[in-house]
């Protein structure tokens, strides 16, 4: 990429993603081009530094790393001034820049329990799609998403402590190369640049948000059913409920801000939470029926606690 | 009952009681540690190192049965009738199960 300026003089691009105010800004034009038109749903007016509102904004940078080498030319994501990556590659910064996202939201959010999850609703009500990385979260969360869900986020769900209820924080879904094809059976376009790497995930696409889910971005929704999905290649789906207290822990332990939420509190949220909800654990090749399975326990189908329900 | 977390027990080793024939005063839960149940199970939480624990119907009713006054004979009494077991089976279970809770450091030491 070329045309790296001056960066003071820059504009911050602003974003309003979910509950949050977001100005990002950067020295690399076609980084800025691409984030413009990921983001172009939720992008508003751009503005100066001296206009920014550092206390209700997240404010992002992409800035040159320090080196006296020109040809070595790294790259270093800041987050309220903080720097979070440094000596990234340019095809690094914009999935860096999402997690430095992510980070801040943790930071500046301590109101809200957040768990390594992905979160929807249906019809006013509420999904978790709890795991860690490279579970199936994202590509089962754009499928749904393909299926008319409301999508609330792919990389964490964000619970109220009070309320107890979920917020959105709709950003692009990032899908890696792997599971291209599955966005193509199902006719999801994806933004791509072939020059975005994600860490371990390799080369990596973006979904943006359905028009639904760009809708009422502070509506909220109790959380009604939980499921832990495992991705395991060919195998049909198998569903089966699991009890309440077992989704509550492994729930604890996925919760990223945790420790400073309290563990007491995050135990007594987490409590409340699935006694509300009926809790699954999904193991599963399929993406299709499992979208399916999904979307039966939504429309409160009686599931029995013992059966364990296969895919026909 | 099952540990969920890695950190290390903060208190000694409690061995189980092998005396027959003698009336052995129950150890006493920690009163910090915080219960929370959920459909007849029980999640406890220790606020010192943070570790939880998920206890099932009989584990949670010998963890409740853990107060000052009572004797380790009356715990395995009650699993006999909740559970329907011999007397043998149940002090075995009771004695594995405050073993548990004081290897874990969930009893008061």
């Amino acid at each position: 990429m070329k045309n790296q300026k001056s960066q003071s003089n820059l504009p911050f691009l602003r974003l309003n993603i979910g509950p949050m105010q977001v100005a990002v800004r950067s020295c690399l034009d076609q980084f800025t081009k691409d984030l413009s038109e990921l983001y172009s749903h939720v992008r508003q007016p751009d503005i100066y530094e001296n206009q920014l509102d550092r206390q209700n904004m997240l404010v992002l940078e992409a800035v040159p790393s320090p080196s006296i080498n020109p040809f070595y030319k790294r790259y270093t994501v800041k987050g309220d001034g903080e720097d979070l990556f440094v000596h990234l590659k340019q095809n690094e910064v914009l999935p860096y820049l999402e997690w430095a996202t992510n980070w801040r939201v943790m930071a500046r959010c301590p109101e809200f329990l957040q768990i390594h999850a992905a979160s929807l609703s249906l019809n006013g009500k509420g999904l978790i799609l709890a795991a860690a990385s490279g579970s199936g979260k994202s590509t089962l969360s754009a499928a749904l998403m393909s299926r008319g869900w409301r999508y609330l986020c792919d990389e964490f769900a964000l619970i109220h402590q009070q309320t107890l209820q979920l917020h959105a924080f709709p950003k692009a879904i990032c899908i890696k190369e792997g599971s291209f094809s599955i966005l193509d059976e199902l006719g999801m376009p994806r933004w791509e640049r072939k020059h975005y790497v994600k860490a371990f995930k390799g080369n990596v696409a973006y979904v943006r948000p359905s028009k639904l889910s760009q809708q009422n971005l502070t509506a909220t929704y109790p959380v009604q059913r939980i499921v832990f999905p495992r991705y395991v290649a060919h195998h049909q789906p198998v569903l089966r409920e699991m009890s309440r207290s077992e989704a509550a822990i492994e729930l604890a332990e996925l919760s990223f801000n945790r420790h400073t939420f309290g563990g007491q509190q995050t135990i007594d949220t987490l409590t409340e939470v699935c006694r509300n909800a009926r809790c699954y654990r999904l193991e599963t090749g399929d993406i299709h029926r499992s979208c399916e399975m999904i979307e039966s326990l939504m429309r409160d189908v009686d599931i029995k606690p013992t059966r364990n329900i296969q895919a026909a | 009952m099952f540990k969920t977390s890695q950190e290390p027990s903060a208190y000694p080793t409690v061995n189980a009681w092998t005396i027959p024939g003698t009336a052995i005063p129950c150890p006493t839960r920690r009163r910090d540690v915080v219960k929370k149940t959920l459909d007849g199970e029980a999640i406890l939480y220790d606020p010192i190192n943070g570790s939880t624990f998920r206890l099932n119907q009989s584990a949670l009713n010998v963890w409740m049965g853990c107060h000052p006054g009572r004797q380790l004979d009356d715990l395995a009494r009650d699993v006999c009738q909740q559970y329907d077991v011999d007397e043998s089976t149940a002090h075995d279970d009771v004695q594995q199960m405050i073993a548990l809770f004081a290897n874990h450091g969930l009893l008061t030491p």
